[in-house]
């Protein structure tokens, strides 16, 4: 079966066109990624309206092409320049720059490539086996589970922004506010259109995005006039030959590394919200914890750089697994993929893979082939890159300032589209200046209608509201949105306050409640492994008290 | 005495906001044997909102009791620049319609590079290059190749 649907897949995808357009995709995701202040998100958003004339398949093909891409290519910065192409690869600059530096420039960027491709593939092949594993735990959800699915999404994706959570639950409750303006997808009733008339049909969801993500983010890169007029790479630099062999060489020697790494970028991934922003810097973080010599990371060692580049590309496959088995955005880029399906009418559920194998395949086959076109552009996109670096920001900023207005028109073929990018380019300029994370907010935006159409069903079926609360799976995912909210501050105490011993062990005692509901033999299994590993923690915990005096319960007070 | 924060600021106007919101929910068209009002969920958002803006405030409050510095105070950063983008592109927007999207086009990224790049003679000339490539290219691609119908200008078409 799972053969069979990859065949079609497979014939459906590998076309001349879409493989014509997934290279040309994959070419501008390396250039774009490795540009600093553009991001992944910048260079997908910016593919969408090239998009929508297409079929989905071709059109996902030249998204998957530009996020892998963009995704591989954020390490060139690293290795040449010192920069972060993007932020999914900020990890890789502790190790390639110095190795660059070191006079290895070719060698950096050459394990960057190679182990961004490993890290693709391990993930691709486990997207192919993992997500329809998924869906068919995904079918067991009802409403209520669905409503505190996207409830965990949002706490999540607010819990990153650290110490300003509360500026996070404040932009994911915008992004679900905003959803509400138009017509309601239920009773078709208009809600805070204020008598402007495009406003019935909602914002729609490219400007909103370009607005908030490309726009706003490009006049951040040109507060700083100066900076923006000089060339990030100097007239006469030199791009260094790629050493592909010694490159290899290092993986086949850290193979662990690579391999360790990726199923780390892979979980990260299939996290709702976490992205490979965190995966390229936990990854480097655990590899330098698991080396015999950690006194060697940062100084341009070949596995900080396979850690960092092998997490972030493998996190790009987790995130598609949990969108296409469960319908919710696994990070920010498959937020926008979710929202360009949905323009094609197709909305990713735990059905999708089954009832819709030949895209849902199409989408895993369409993955894996981009790795390997991205991995055979990296060389002629590295000379592209060196080329544009030479171009200063302003000039670039002004095209691709003109660039988005005319993609956002296409949209619609409307003005009123322009305009709303406009004011969203304003609001997600000063949302950034005020310190409001945009990610959130983005997932409010696209997932505020599935919450209220589960709520709605919710409350069709049962007007008892203690399901959200007492059904397994819901209790789950209420459990984990908890715990999330309150993870920023468990990072801060970790090692100073006591409390922060026990995060992890009650963690895991009262998600044994939960999993033990679900029934079944490994169901069952997993809540008493988790009951157990809670209470012998806490056990443990409570007999090797902390040194007297060096620390106490609630404070990070010591002494 | 202390000036409130940036923050404060923000969740009081959030604040405000909310409750304006709240109340146009009361002007939404009732719907009979719906199983849901279509006022239930904004409702819900924007009691959600309010709690955090209030959470927010308060902890603004407590900072500056507390004699903690409490969020930003006022931007010290220009923000000039950004202004001038902001406003280039809104003028942008509203002599699209006359000038259509090739000419309008034109003349913003020519404006735009002017305004945050070098002046010279020699840069002028690479900036007009640069105006007339990228657009003219970005128009014939959406116009030929995507079949968009991008505006035309009650100029041309006189």
């Amino acid at each position: 079966m799972l053969i069979d649907n990859i065949v079609v897949a497979f014939a459906s995808v590998f076309t001349a066109y879409n493989m014509m357009l997934m290279a040309l995709g994959a070419f501008t995701g390396l250039i774009a990624g490795a540009i600093p202040g553009f991001t992944i998100t910048m260079a997908v958003v910016l593919t969408l309206p090239f998009t929508f004339g297409m079929e989905p398949i071709s059109g996902l093909a030249t998204m998957l092409g530009v996020y892998v891409g963009s995704t591989t290519g954020g390490m060139f910065a690293c290795a040449l320049i010192g920069i972060p192409g993007t932020p999914s690869s900020i990890a890789t600059t502790f190790d390639a720059f110095p190795m660059a530096r070191n006079g290895r420039p070719g060698l950096a960027v050459g394990i960057g490539i190679w182990a961004s491709f490993f890290g693709g593939i391990i993930s691709a092949v486990l997207l192919a086996v993992l997500a329809p594993t998924l869906a068919l735990v995904g079918l067991e959800f009802g409403p209520w589970d669905y409503f505190m699915l996207i409830a965990f999404s949002l706490t999540m994706a607010a819990s990153l922004s650290g110490e300003a959570m509360l500026k996070g639950l404040i932009a994911g409750t915008l992004g679900l506010l905003l959803a509400c303006v138009g017509e309601d997808t239920i009773n078709g009733v208009a809600r805070f259109t204020y008598g402007i008339e495009p406003l019935k049909s909602g914002f729609a969801f490219l400007p909103v995005l370009v607005g908030l993500f490309a726009f706003s983010q490009l006049l951040s890169d040109l507060s700083d006039t100066e900076k923006a007029k000089v060339p990030m790479l100097p007239k006469g630099s030199q791009i260094a030959r790629v050493e592909h062999r010694a490159a290899i060489r290092e993986l086949v020697i850290h193979w662990t590394s690579l391999v360790r790494c990726s199923l780390i970028g892979l979980f990260i991934g299939i996290l709702p919200a976490l992205g490979g922003s965190i995966s390229n810097i936990l990854a480097w973080d655990q590899e330098r914890k698991a080396s015999k010599t950690p006194e060697r990371f940062g100084t341009g060692i070949p596995e900080g750089v396979i850690a960092s580049e092998s997490a972030n590309n493998a996190t790009s496959g987790g995130a598609l697994i949990t969108m296409m088995a469960l319908g919710i955005p696994g990070d920010i880029v498959t937020a926008i993929m979710l929202g360009a399906l949905t323009i094609h009418n197709i909305a990713p559920s735990p059905t999708f893979i089954s009832t819709q194998p030949q895209l849902a395949y199409g989408i895993i086959i369409a993955y894996f082939l981009a790795n390997f076109v991205s991995l055979a552009l990296c060389v002629p996109a590295l000379r592209t890159f060196v080329t544009l670096m030479r171009i200063p920001l302003y000039a670039m900023a002004s095209v691709i300032l003109f660039y988005c207005a005319v993609g956002v028109f296409s949209l619609d073929n409307s003005l009123f589209d322009v305009w709303t990018l406009l004011v969203f380019g304003v609001i997600g300029f000063m949302l950034s200046k005020f310190k409001f994370p945009l990610a959130p907010m983005i997932l409010g935006v696209v997932l505020g209608p599935v919450a209220e159409s589960n709520l709605s069903r919710s409350l069709a079926t049962s007007d008892d509201l203690s399901l959200f609360f007492t059904r397994p799976w819901s209790l789950f995912f209420f459990v984990v949105a908890v715990f999330s909210i309150v993870f920023p501050w468990y990072q801060a105490a970790r090692g100073k306050a006591r409390w922060a011993e026990f995060f992890m062990p009650a963690l895991a005692i009262v998600l044994a409640v939960p999993t033990g509901m679900m029934g079944g033999m490994f169901r069952t299994s997993a809540a008493a492994a988790l009951l157990g590993f809670g209470l012998w923690r806490t056990v443990r915990q409570f007999h090797q008290p902390a040194p007297a005096g060096r620390w106490n319960w609630f404070t990070s007070r010591r002494g | 005495m202390r000036r409130f924060s940036t923050d404060a600021i923000i969740a009081l106007v959030l604040l405000v906001v909310c409750a304006e919101l709240y109340r146009e929910t009361f002007n939404f068209r009732a719907v009979a044997f719906a199983t849901m009002s279509p006022a239930v969920w904004p409702r819900f958002v924007i009691l959600l909102l309010a709690a955090f803006c209030v959470a927010l405030l308060g902890k603004e409050v407590f900072a500056i009791a507390g004699g903690v510095q409490g969020g930003r105070a006022a931007p010290p950063i220009s923000h000039r620049t950004a202004a001038i983008c902001f406003g280039l592109f809104a003028i942008f927007l509203i002599v699209t319609p006359w000038l259509g999207m090739l000419i309008a086009g034109l003349l913003y990224v020519f404006i735009m590079q002017e305004v945050l790049g070098p002046r010279d003679i020699k840069s002028r000339f690479v900036h007009l290059a640069i105006a007339a490539v990228s657009v003219g290219g970005m128009w014939a691609v959406f116009t030929f190749a995507l079949r968009v119908i991008l505006p035309q200008g009650e100029l041309l078409r006189m």
